[in-house]
């Protein structure tokens, strides 16, 4: 042994513990850099958005411009469907972790089963919440098409202006009516243009290139439509631009310049300005300026679902899509087919197949299809937290030492009894600890909420569990991908202020009641 | 009392061996708790010292002082002097990694690592010297023979040593310990985790260790001190009462502690 | 009752007891199987959210390609949908569904954040279990929660404000020494959406996972290993690196997978930050060149639900059933590696139990 290592060149204790410092420093160095990270994000997050709350932030409106928007909805929004998802979620949970660590069945058939849904938690756990949010949408908002499709949303809005006309009616924000379409020149990339207002139509019609600066218009709720061949029919408004013509466009932080212009041959009609007052029939155009106030609410109007037996023994059910006069129009449930039904024909109908329960003006007011509702919303993020609030439990339950349960059964405690008086006490502030974390989770919560569609744009605050809502994490998502020109970054990190304020305080909460129920049990 | 600079390898008495490790004043404290009380022991060269004691005396610090483990210890503190090589390994100049390089040492319950039964023995010289693939695998040969594993293992070194059973496993680690070629090899109650037949073997390996090492073995097992030990040196709440040829101290022990303990009246 | 007792201390425990009422066995017993049938059907219904997850998925994919629901006008080929190398989905009449394109977005973005976060992660969780004080280690546990605890979204204006600004910055400065152009004028050869800056930020979110679960990986390993390491003369890195690491390993390797399977299913963060141009990120595109563009942006498939999903496309469509697909394809694809995952971390726990 000794002739061998003699033999050999050895690693001076010098050198080794230069290896042992430079990994020291490396340690630290990646260390600093996760620290870097936080502080850096942090930093960055309050001095974009600092200046952007105060009370008018924290309790205003959506609006389409930064000067206007608030974060008040988005944030009774997050709280309502937080309600939902903790109502729902924690019982479930520690109904299910009790059911893991005290209630394993002791029967071989029921045995795997406890192994398969151990399992299975786990890998839910592992889930990517856009999924849960899929699962939410199709389950919960449409519950599976049963009650009818949401085909159709309608926003009803009144509208007060300054002289006092009120005007109740469809509001089309950022949407004018499709005319014919125009071919235009987007920087190289050739483009058709359709829905535009109706003077730049009336300029095209005329001959004249019409020049518009983007960033400034598309701030004031315009939209228009355009199709590039090889980009697809895309809506070009204040933040899909950059989005969907090239990730490196050059006007990516400038107002754009959109140059428009009617081709010679193009079919305008003999009178465009004619035919478009036509299509505008009906639209009261209201400017901005003359707008005292605003109140409305978005509601899911879901095309409910009618069976119809006709006189041929042929039986038909689908969603009512419309009328062509008397007849009518049918989807085809099956087929995804419109069927023209006469009325003549028809033998039998049976109504709408439709559930409600409570009245609108109760919160707890709920109807079927639940649609893009706060329930729906709660429910789907209790479908994300549930594995969290499970997990969490199971290690409080398991915290509890053996004596306690061993000390119950030797009374001749049931079961139940002996979880009830002795295990669930023990286990109790790791259980809410790990409840709050969860629900903490959830509020930052984005992708299952956008899915299921949860609105970025609400004009009224949720009053029942069937309302619309918007959540302040989705608000931010949209204020966040807008343009830095349109203005709205500083509120996104205004947002995320409050969000992560919230966050801290569930955090900060979590701690001291873990301390107290703590020190109350041991006192 | 030696110098730092004095000889550390002196004899009295003619036929006693050279000293390999000289402890003088050894006090030693974890924060404010006194483990061991002024210890004075001379460890002779190539022969097997046993600790005696029972549970909580202080043997296994002082043998964890003497590769200098307790370093990892938070709060743990010796004064007094430990001269191996005319070195005192409690100073803070002494290297503690390069000093474990000359004073292995074999736990309670063997500890091989998750790796290959050749990569567990060349381990220890790998970690000091860079090694060619002949040299490395004569060193592995040689250590589990002297450690009487390599007729056992000697066709599945690429196995995993978790594989082994414990008392392989633990004369594995004794192969392990002895491939760096230390001066000294500390033994901290290595049979204990064993079975009576595992445990018999480890004890022959001692005897044939101990004609090339210089061995300190902790042991609270009396018949064990008696069966490899030629010195034994007995601990009791931190003190050292008593040490001198084994078959002396079990016979004729001079202080009241030891007989009591060796006669079984307590521990 | 307790009165009874106290007046009359000669009355005994059994006394007392035999003038309670008691507890009728039948009903307790009856209780305790219904609240244990509620629990058993609590646990179901997570089984119900798989089967949920798993039936919808498969169905509406099944509609994509036309097998079952209503007649779409032209579903999709599967043939097309797992070799094709675009995806063009709103394209009307020449749309075409070749998953390549959303896959390798997905893949580029999970491979930055894999290199940001799993080796930092893994130092980091070294550092915490091996080498910092108990002191500094309490200082930073809270400090990589909270980076857990921030919301994607936040992270995604993040990655959108600092790191693509900061990005394009730096290409912008590597180029100066070699133009004459006035630092104002050089092309940043970073987009404004690039899967860079995401996955940066993906690696930044997903950093705390790798550490905190290599972390526990790293404290399982026995101490008596660590004890065996250094009494042969380990530095603390030999024992950590060359002993710990590899004692662990299996642990470790679980981290890096559960972390992957989180930042493929990522979707808030690459959302705002990567954008929504579907092109093959690297690989052959249609055109047969190959290309490779972390620099330039990619739809990821979580990308290309939310653009579905914000209303892009009509319900009942094929493209709208396409985001059905995609689902399913990420569904799984995160199955497969928090399995695996999962797995080995069972596995890993077994050895040291």
């Amino acid at each position: 042994m000794s002739r061998v290592l003699d033999q050999a060149d050895t690693r001076s204790p010098e050198s080794r513990r230069r290896v042992d410092r430079a990994f020291v420093a490396l340690c630290l160095g990646a260390t600093s850099i996760a620290i870097l990270a936080l502080a850096v994000l942090l930093a960055s997050i309050i001095t974009q958005g600092a200046g952007a709350i105060d009370a008018d932030f924290l309790t205003g409106r959506p609006a389409s411009t930064p000067g206007d928007a608030g974060f008040g909805y988005p944030i009774v929004g997050s709280i309502a469907i937080l309600v939902v998802c903790a109502i729902a979620g924690i019982p479930l949970g520690v109904a299910t972790a009790l059911f893991l660590e005290e209630f394993r069945p002791r029967s071989g058939a029921l045995r795997p089963v406890h192994g398969v849904i151990q399992t299975n938690i786990r890998n839910l756990a592992g889930v990517p919440s856009i999924v849960y949010g899929v699962i939410g949408l199709t389950v919960f908002v449409r519950v599976f098409g049963l009650f009818g499709s949401p085909l159709q949303y309608e926003r009803f809005t009144e509208i007060l202006t300054d002289d006092g006309e009120r005007i109740v009616g469809q509001l089309l924000p950022r949407e004018l009516p499709a005319v014919d379409a125009f071919t235009a020149e987007l920087g190289s990339v050739p483009v058709e243009a359709r829905a535009l207002p109706a003077s730049i139509v009336e300029q095209l019609a005329g001959g004249e290139t019409v020049s518009i600066d983007a960033a400034m218009e598309l701030t004031d709720d315009f939209l228009f439509i355009v199709r590039a061949p090889e980009l697809g029919e895309i809506a070009i408004d204040a933040f899909d631009v950059e989005t969907d013509i090239g990730g490196s466009d050059p006007f990516l932080s400038r107002p754009i310049t959109i140059t428009l212009s009617a081709p010679p041959d193009a079919d305008l009609g003999a009178e465009p300005t004619e035919r478009l007052r036509t299509v505008l029939d009906g639209i009261v155009e209201v400017p901005r300026s003359r707008i005292a106030d605003r109140r409305g609410q978005m509601d899911a109007v879901f095309i409910r679902r009618h069976r119809f037996t006709l006189d041929s023994g042929e039986r038909l059910a689908g969603s009512i899509v419309g009328y062509d006069g008397d007849a009518p129009r049918l989807r085809d449930d099956r087929t995804g087919e419109m069927v023209s039904i006469d009325p003549a024909t028809i033998t039998a109908y049976h109504p709408d197949r439709m559930f409600t329960l409570g009245d609108e003006d109760w919160p707890v007011y709920i109807r079927l299809p639940l649609g893009p509702s706060v329930l729906a919303g709660g429910l789907t993020l209790m479908l994300v937290v549930l594995p969290i609030v499970i997990i969490a439990s199971q290690e409080a339950i398991r915290s509890v030492p053996e004596s306690r349960r061993a000390g119950a059964a030797a009374l001749g405690a049931t079961r139940w009894q002996a979880v009830w008086h002795t295990v669930l006490p023990g286990a109790l502030p790791g259980i809410l600890t790990g409840s709050i974390l969860a629900m903490s989770r959830a509020i930052g919560e984005t992708a299952p909420i956008l899915v299921v569609g949860a609105a970025t744009f609400v004009t009224i605050a949720p009053t029942n569990l069937m309302s619309e809502f918007s959540a302040m994490p989705l608000q931010i998502y949209d204020w966040s991908k807008r343009p830095e020109a349109v203005g709205f970054k500083p509120l996104a990190a205004g947002g995320i202020i409050v969000l992560l304020g919230v966050l801290l305080t569930f955090n900060a909460f979590a701690v001291a009641l873990r301390q107290w129920l703590q020190r109350r049990s041991h006192s | 009392m030696t110098t730092a600079t004095a000889p550390a390898i002196t004899s009295p008495a003619t036929d006693a061996p050279p000293v390999a490790i000289r402890i003088r004043d050894l006090d030693c404290w974890y924060a404010d708790f006194q483990a061991l009380k002024s210890i004075n022991l001379d460890i002779p060269t190539r022969r097997v010292t046993a600790l005696l004691g029972p549970w909580g005396c202080g043997k296994s610090t002082f043998l964890r002082w003497l590769n200098r483990m307790n370093d990892r210890i938070d709060g743990a503190y010796a004064t007094g002097t430990i001269e191996l090589d005319a070195e005192n390994l409690l100073s803070p100049r002494t290297d503690a990694v390069d000093l474990r390089r000359r004073v292995g040492m074999v736990f309670q319950r063997p500890n091989p690592f998750p790796k290959s039964i050749r990569d567990n023995v060349a381990f220890g010289p790998r970690l000091h010297y860079r090694l060619g693939r002949a040299a490395v695998d004569e060193l592995v040969e040689q250590a589990l023979r002297a450690a009487a594993l390599w007729d056992e293992v000697k066709d599945r070194l690429g196995d995993s040593a978790t594989g082994l059973s414990g008392g392989q496993q633990q004369r594995l680690c004794i192969a392990r310990a002895i491939a760096l070629a230390p001066e000294v090899l500390l033994m901290d109650e290595p049979c204990s985790a064993l079975d009576p037949q595992s445990t018999r073997r480890i004890e022959e390996l001692i005897g044939q260790l101990r004609e090339n090492y210089t061995i300190v073995i902790v042991t609270h097992n009396m018949q064990q001190a008696a069966r490899v030990s030629d010195q034994t040196a007995f601990f009791y709440e931190g003190e050292l009462i008593e040490t001198g040829p084994t078959d002396r101290l079990f016979d004729q022990p001079t202080e009241k502690r030891t007989e009591d303990y060796v006669k079984g009246r307590f521990g | 009752m307790p009165d009874a007792g106290a007046t009359d201390p000669s009355l005994s425990c059994a006394a007392l007891l035999d003038r309670a009422p008691q507890r009728g066995a039948v009903i307790m017993r009856l209780r305790d199987s219904t609240l244990t049938g509620l629990l058993f059907a609590s646990g179901l219904f997570t089984i119900g959210i798989t089967i949920a997850i798993v039936g919808v998925l498969a169905y509406e994919t099944l509609h994509f390609f036309g097998v079952v629901g209503h007649r779409l006008d032209e579903p999709a080929t599967f043939v097309e949908f797992i070799t094709g190398l675009e995806w063009t989905p709103l394209l009307g009449a020449q749309q075409v569904f070749g998953v390549w394109p959303l896959l390798t977005g997905t893949m580029m973005v999970a491979l930055i954040a894999a290199m940001v976060a799993l080796p930092i992660g893994l130092i980091v969780a070294v550092f915490l279990s091996e080498y910092a004080h108990p002191k500094v280690r309490a200082a930073l546990k809270p400090i990589l929660e909270l980076l857990a605890g921030i919301p994607t979204v936040v992270y995604g204006f993040f990655a959108l404000t600092v790191i693509t600004p900061a990005l394009q910055w730096i290409s912008k400065a590597v180029q100066v020494p070699f133009t004459q152009t006035p630092f104002e004028q050089i092309e940043p050869a970073f987009g404004y959406f690039n899967s860079t800056s995401a996955g940066i930020a993906v690696g930044i979110m997903c950093l705390p996972m790798v550490s905190s679960l290599s972390e526990d990986a790293l404290r399982a390993v026995p101490r008596s290993l660590r004890d065996g390491a250094f009494a042969m003369g380990g530095t603390r890195f030999d024992v950590s690196v060359r002993v710990v690491v590899p004692a662990a390993l299996s642990g470790i390797i679980a981290s890096f997978l559960l972390a992957i399977a989180r930042a493929v299913g990522e979707t808030m963060i690459v959302a705002l930050a990567a954008g929504g141009l579907a092109q093959m990120a690297f690989g052959p595109t249609d055109a047969g060149e190959w290309v490779f563009r972390p620099h330039e942006g990619s739809q990821t498939m979580t990308a290309y639900m939310v653009q579905i999903f914000l209303g892009d496309a009509e319900f009942g469509s094929v493209e709208y059933y396409s985001s059905y697909a995609i689902g399913f394809t990420l569904f799984l694809m995160t199955l497969v590696l928090t399995l695996v995952g999962n797995w080995v971390l069972k596995r890993y726990r077994e050895a040291y139990e």
